[in-house]
Parts: structure tokens; sequence; C-alpha cells
């Protein structure tokens, strides 16, 4: 018995193990047809079993498997599901193969669509057509699922997986299936691993021992006891680390001697608002806008409001902080940027690039305005290097707030303030008039160090927090300190534990990390003693 | 029971149409499809929904039918009504569109 690996892609992370269970419907076509008005009549009720028994599921599911459940019901009530089996019945075709051939019609218009999230409502549909069709035939379509069973697929109909009991583990692979289905979504939201896209699903022996590692988009069958062993302890260890990050995300983010720190969120693209820690953060420290500027059209100010209100409306009471828009350089927009040249980096990009561009500078700033309705907003500036940048933006936004006066549109209250990430903005802080700094470490120890992030020097032993850097950093939060203006940290380093408790003893208490950083942030925190730490 | 559009003249019924663009992230899928057929479902006029003036209208009372439009983030969706309170179920149509049809956390969100 050889050890076999299979690979597919990721939908729902994590580790499981267990006896592999093939499910796969099993159908027994009726033999005999009756009369039209009997065959209708056997299918409405089967409908109405059906109804009934979705009723019930949804008396004891989650808010989140409701609403994919009130989704089923909602489809089975309407009769534009049964027109063309109605339709077949009274030709006198069986109720069962009628039902199953007008949904499977239905089903494959989802299929065949070019957006995933439509092609995932495909299985909502066989969902029902199964159920429907479980009891038309009077048999149970499938055998129930063995708790504790990795159960591989071809793909699992939401009330199935609703059905089952996940509390002694079990994983899902699927020959097909996609992360945008209800179904990816309830295995996420119940921590359930689920890998998508493995073709060779069904060619797996019934009950032989599986190991799945979702995350790394792998199963393994029959495993070498060196590969059980390895995986055991990744178990073991994520185990623990899971059950630390759930504790972590419920507490004070305070050091040990007392100190609160806040703790923001980086935000690029908004389905990072999703992730199951990003709720526990104080507030967001930086936005990057550039995830509404990517597609083929220049997102209008109504696009651009729409999607700044949304981050609001997830964020209040909390406070948020947008960055305009950062591109150039290394961040190349095609029709916006300039195309040649001889050095991008030090060339027209961030806050320069927006002056350059002043009408689509101009357009964020009014979405922005509108959006601080919801709740004051910070605006962020980019490679800031001069305080004359900072003041001819602050008169441009000024100048659209009376223009949203005049017409009638409302406007809410703005903070605006700058990132210091180029060198000369690190060393002559004290004299940019911002609201608020925020300092951006990646940028700011590549311009100090003439080194870039990415490229040939990452062979060589690469320093993220070089001594000059160091410098900067205190010299930047002491004269924040001093003009009493909030100061921050994005970037990098603020998600290193190694390096907290230095960036603590800096007089720095707010720091802007991933989501996924903020569970290791907070226990460097919880972990860390101000009076405690080393000197800079 | 299926309801079809009722063409005529009649004294108590009027008539009314709205739009509006569908803002929310993965456009018209299973759960906004099914608020959205639930909310004209609460009113008595005959309620249609398009994805251009022209038609084809489909009944917004069927999440059936709604479903299968597909309609993408970014499209217009125009709702037209009549009945005795067709005024304000198109508004309230448009509304809930505007709105982004209010708590889509299931359904996943992009940008």
């Amino acid at each position: 018995m050889v050890e076999r690996r299979l690979y597919g892609s990721c939908a729902s992370p994590g580790l499981a193990s267990g006896p592999a269970f093939l499910w796969k419907p099993q159908l027994a076509w009726r033999t005999t047809v009756d009369s039209a008005a009997m065959e209708a009549t056997r299918l409405s009720n089967a409908v109405a079993v059906a109804l009934r028994e979705l009723r019930a599921l949804n008396a004891s599911s989650t808010a989140e498997a409701s609403a994919i459940v009130d989704c089923q019901i909602a489809l089975l009530e309407d009769p534009e599901l049964f027109a063309q089996a109605h339709t077949a019945i009274a030709d006198g075709t069986p109720a069962d193969r009628a039902w199953n051939d007008a949904l499977t019609v239905e089903v494959a218009g989802y299929e065949s669509a070019s957006d995933e999230h439509f092609r995932a409502r495909a299985t909502d549909l066989q969902d029902l057509q199964y159920r429907v069709l479980g009891h038309l035939q009077g048999t149970i379509p499938v055998a129930p699922i063995p708790p504790g069973s990795v159960v591989f697929a071809v793909d699992l109909p939401p009330s199935v997986f609703l059905s089952c009991d996940w509390n002694q583990g079990g994983g899902l692979v699927l020959a097909k299936g996609s992360a945008a289905s209800h179904l990816g979504t309830l295995a996420r939201a119940r921590g359930v691993p689920m890998l998508t896209n493995v073709s060779a699903a069904l060619e797996v022996p019934q009950s032989a021992e599986a190991l799945v590692d979702a995350t790394a988009g792998q199963v393994v069958l029959r495993p070498d006891p060196e590969t059980r062993t390895a995986f055991k302890t990744r178990w073991q260890c994520e185990r623990a680390d899971r059950a630390y990050s759930d504790i972590a995300m419920q507490t004070a983010s305070s050091t040990l001697d007392g100190v609160h720190i806040q703790l923001l969120l980086n935000v690029n693209e908004i389905s990072d608002l999703d992730h199951p820690w990003a709720g526990s953060c104080h507030g967001i420290g930086l936005v990057r806008s550039e995830f509404l500027f990517g597609g083929n059209e220049w997102p209008d100010e109504e696009r651009q409001f729409a999607a700044y209100r949304r981050i609001m409306e997830w964020a209040s009471p909390r406070p948020v902080t947008i960055r305009t828009l950062d591109v150039g350089g290394d961040k190349p927009m095609p029709g916006f940027t300039k195309v040649t040249e001889r050095n991008p980096a030090l060339g027209l990009r961030g806050v320069r690039l927006s002056l350059a561009r002043p009408e689509s500078l101009r357009v964020q700033l009014r979405a922005l305005l509108r959006a601080a309705v919801v709740h004051p907003l910070r605006i962020m500036l980019p490679m800031v290097s001069v305080p004359e940048e900072l003041a001819q933006v602050r008169a441009i936004l000024e100048m659209e707030r009376g223009e949203l006066k005049r017409a009638g549109i409302p406007a809410g209250p703005t903070e605006l303030g700058i990132m210091v990430e180029v060198p000369a903005a690190a060393l002559t802080v004290e004299h940019f008039d911002a609201d608020f700094y925020s300092i951006g470490s990646n940028d700011l120890a590549q311009y100090t160090m003439a080194t870039s992030r990415d490229g040939d020097t990452r062979s060589m032993s690469f320093d993220p927090f070089p001594r000059a850097v160091q410098v900067l950093v205190t010299r930047v939060v002491r004269e924040c300190n001093v003009l009493g203006r909030p100061v921050s940290l994005c970037g990098d380093l603020a998600a290193d534990p190694k390096w907290l408790p230095w960036l603590l003893q800096t007089g720095v208490r707010a720091l802007s990390v991933p989501a996924t950083a903020l569970p290791i942030v907070k226990r460097a925190v919880r972990e860390a003693r101000i009076t405690q730490c080393p000197d800079p | 029971m299926t309801r079809r559009p009722l063409l005529g003249n009649s004294t108590t019924r009027t008539n009314a149409i709205s739009s509006a663009v569908l803002t929310n992230a993965v456009g018209l899928h299973a759960r906004p499809s099914v608020q959205l057929t639930r909310t004209a479902k609460s009113f008595v006029s005959t309620v249609e929904v398009a994805l251009d003036p022209a038609g084809p209208w489909v009944d917004a009372k069927s999440p059936v039918k709604i479903m299968r439009f597909r309609a993408p983030k970014g499209v217009i969706l125009h709702f037209r009504a009549l009945g005795e309170d067709a005024d304000k179920a198109v508004a309230a149509l448009a509304a809930l569109v505007g709105r982004r049809f209010e708590g889509e956390m299931i359904d996943g969100s992009h940008g």
C-alpha cells in the first residue's frame, strides 16, 4: 500500500485527518408512470416535504447557514422552478425524471456562467434537485456521512454539509467545487478544511486513511509513518496557535504595565474586512485605495464614494484612515503614470503625481469628503517630501468641501495627514502641519538605505531594520509627540514581535497591521513591559 | 400562482418606473435576488424588472427568474409596477438596490 498525494485549491484552510468517505448520490429511477394528475401530486408532495425539512434545518442553524437555507426555500417556493417539470408531467413523464430533467437544465445554465459566483449557484440548485428527488424516489439519495470522515465528492450540497456533525473533525475534498460557493462560505465559517479541483477525488478507496492539508492544497492517502508523524506535529502546533489566537482576540491590547496600544488594521481590498480577526481592530490605520483603480475604467466619484462609505460603515464608530492613490514608481498604472522615467522610484509618484493630475485628485477627495458623513475620516497622503505638497492638497481639499456645500451635497469632517516614508519628511517632520502622521517603515527603509526591497538585493543579507532607520523612526515619534499630534507605524515592522518592545519605548502607541498579524502583535503587546524595554 | 403583467387602463391602478445601479460586490446573485423578491412580494401591484428599459421584463416576485439575470455589479436594474401601490413598490426596490441589499456578508465581497 503506497502513499498517494493529490493536489487541489484551498477553499477553506486547515488540517484534517480521518477515513475517506466517498459521497455519491444514488438514484433509483421509477420504472412505471401513473396518470399525469397523480404524478403532479407526487411532485407537489415531495416539494412540500422538502420545504418542511429545510425549514427545520433553518431552525437549528447559525445565522449564516440560515441565510443560505432561506435562499433555497425561496427558490423551492417559486412556481417557476416547476414550470418545466409540470409540462413534462403533462406529457406523460414520471415525476422524478421530469423534475430531474428540469433542474438539470436550470443547473447547466449556471454552470456555464463566466462569473465564478454565478457558477457557484449551480450547487444550490443541485442541492434542491437531490433533496426533492430523494422524496420522489422514496429513497435517501445518499448514505449519511459518518462524523470525522474526510469526504470525497464531486461537490457537496450545502444542506448536506449543514446536516453533518463536524464537531468530531473531518474535511472536504472535492473534484470540482468552488471557494466562492455557499459551501465554501459555510466550510470557512465552520472551520472545516476544504479542497477543490482535486480531479482524482472519486478514485480514492473507501475508508482509506486521509490526511488533509488544505492550506498547502494537498491530501495524502495511506500516509507513510514519517508523513503521519510530521502531520501530527503540525496539527498540534496549529491547534495551540489557533486556541491562543482566538483567546487573544477577545483580550485588551495593553502592556504588562497597563499601557494601551492601539491596534489598527491595514486594508488592501474590501474582502480584507471579511477576515475573521479583522473585527477586533481598534480602527483602520491604512486603506490602500489602489484597489479601486486597477480595473479598465477609472472609478468615478460615485463608485469611489460607495467603496469608501462601505469601509466607513464597517468600521464605525472606530477611526478610519484612507490613503490617497499611491501609484507610479514600482506601481505603474497604464494611462496615468509616466511610462518613460529613468528613475521611476524617484519620479512622478504618490502625492506628486496626484498634484500633477489634480482632476483625479479632486474626484478622490470629493468621494472621501462625502464618505466622511458616516464618521470623521482621516485622509492620508503618500510619498510626501516637502511641506508645500501637504499645503497644496489641503487647499484643494477645502476648495472641494466648499464646492460640495454649494451643491448641497453632504460632506463630513476630515483630518489630513501624511505618510512619513521619504527620508526628507522624516528629517523635517516637525515642519509639516499635518493632523496626524504614519510612518511607512517599508519605503522609509528602502529610501534611507538606498536598497530595493525586491530584486537582486534580496540575495544579500537583508536587515529589515538597520540603525539608520531606527534613528529616523525614533526622531519622528519624538517630534510628533512634541507637536502633540498622533503618530502610528504601518509597514511590516509593526507586525514583527521581535521589534515591538523597541518600538514601544520610542513612544509609538498605535500600530497598523494586516488582520492575520493582529493576534501575534497583541500577544507581543501583552507580554511587553515598557519600562523594561531596551533603550534606543 | 403566477402573475402576469396586466395591460389595460384601470382608474385605480398606476404605472410607476424606477431604476438603480447595482453596486454590491458580486452583483445580483442568490441572497440579493431573494431579498429583492421578498420586497416585491410585499406589494399588491405586479412588479417587473429588466436590465434594459426596452425589456425583456421579468416578474420580480420570482427568485428563479431574477437569478437567471446573472446581473453583475455595475448594471442598472429597471423596475416597473402596475397597481395601487406601484409608486411605493418601485421606490422600495430602487432603495433596496441603492443600499446594496444591506447585510450581504454571506456572499463575500471583492472591491
